[in-house]
């Protein structure tokens, strides 16, 4: 099991790219909180990229949800991509995979 | 197993009861369901069993029977009580995670003697 980290990118046009690897839970929800809060106010898209995080609960869920309407609110686009087995589970049940909210690819994603 | 109820236990536990699953026989999506509901439940235990950080006990244990496997996860806390800390998304969003993804689940709890959630799931998940 690979240890949890957050690593930002900005790939092109302004955006953030947020690699998430290992397994976002309870005990380290707080590290992807702070990524997020991180983020300029300026930034028109980001991007969580969640093809190394092998699990996903409710609690990084709620993080990922409350920065996505955060965003949505002042006109900007939060969108997650190529999640996992375990995770496309928890988005499809969450309602979450409708919507263009989750992207098979990163590349998909920074297109937006 | 028996560890103090602290958000570090969670993987420790998903880990375990992965571990028992699968030599039981469970499919691997199976699997994967029955982590992530026992993760939305020692969550839960973490976050609203016991009061100012204390890190009272988290008991789970997962027995065959049958064709199913019964997952018990235990505190010995406050009990459930109505409040602000009983309506945040994050435990709405865990319920419905637990719900959708288990064949039942039952919760008892008593005041002041604490929780236990029970749930059921197939060992194939094809037959549930």
């Amino acid at each position: 099991m690979s240890p949890f980290s957050v690593t930002e990118r900005s790939p092109q046009g302004g955006s953030r790219l947020l690699e998430v690897v290992g397994e976002l839970d309870l005990a380290v929800a707080d590290q992807l909180r702070s990524a997020l809060d991180a983020i300029p106010a300026d930034v028109p898209l980001v991007v969580i990229d969640l093809e190394r995080c092998a699990f996903l609960d409710s609690t990084g869920l709620a993080v990922i949800l409350a920065a996505h309407q955060e965003l949505e609110g002042s006109g900007r686009r939060l969108v997650v991509a190529a999640p996992t087995r375990q995770v496309e589970r928890i988005l499809e049940i969450t309602g979450l995979t409708k919507d263009g909210f989750v992207l098979d690819s990163v590349e998909e994603a920074l297109a937006e | 197993m028996r560890l103090p109820a602290a958000a570090e236990n969670i993987a420790v536990i998903r880990t375990e009861v992965g571990a028992r699953a699968a030599s039981l026989g469970m499919s691997q999506s199976g699997i994967l369901d029955l982590q992530t509901i026992v993760s939305e439940a020692c969550a839960n235990v973490v976050k609203y069993a016991y009061d100012d950080d204390l890190q009272g006990p988290l008991e789970v244990e997962l027995h065959p029977d049958g064709e199913r496997v019964n997952l018990y996860v235990r505190d010995h806390g406050s009990g459930i009580r109505p409040g602000p800390s009983s309506d945040t998304p994050s435990l709405k969003l865990g319920l419905l995670l637990i719900g959708a993804l288990s064949q039942r689940f039952s919760l008892s709890s008593e005041a002041g003697a604490g929780t236990e959630l029970k749930v059921v799931m197939a060992l194939d998940s094809r037959k549930s």
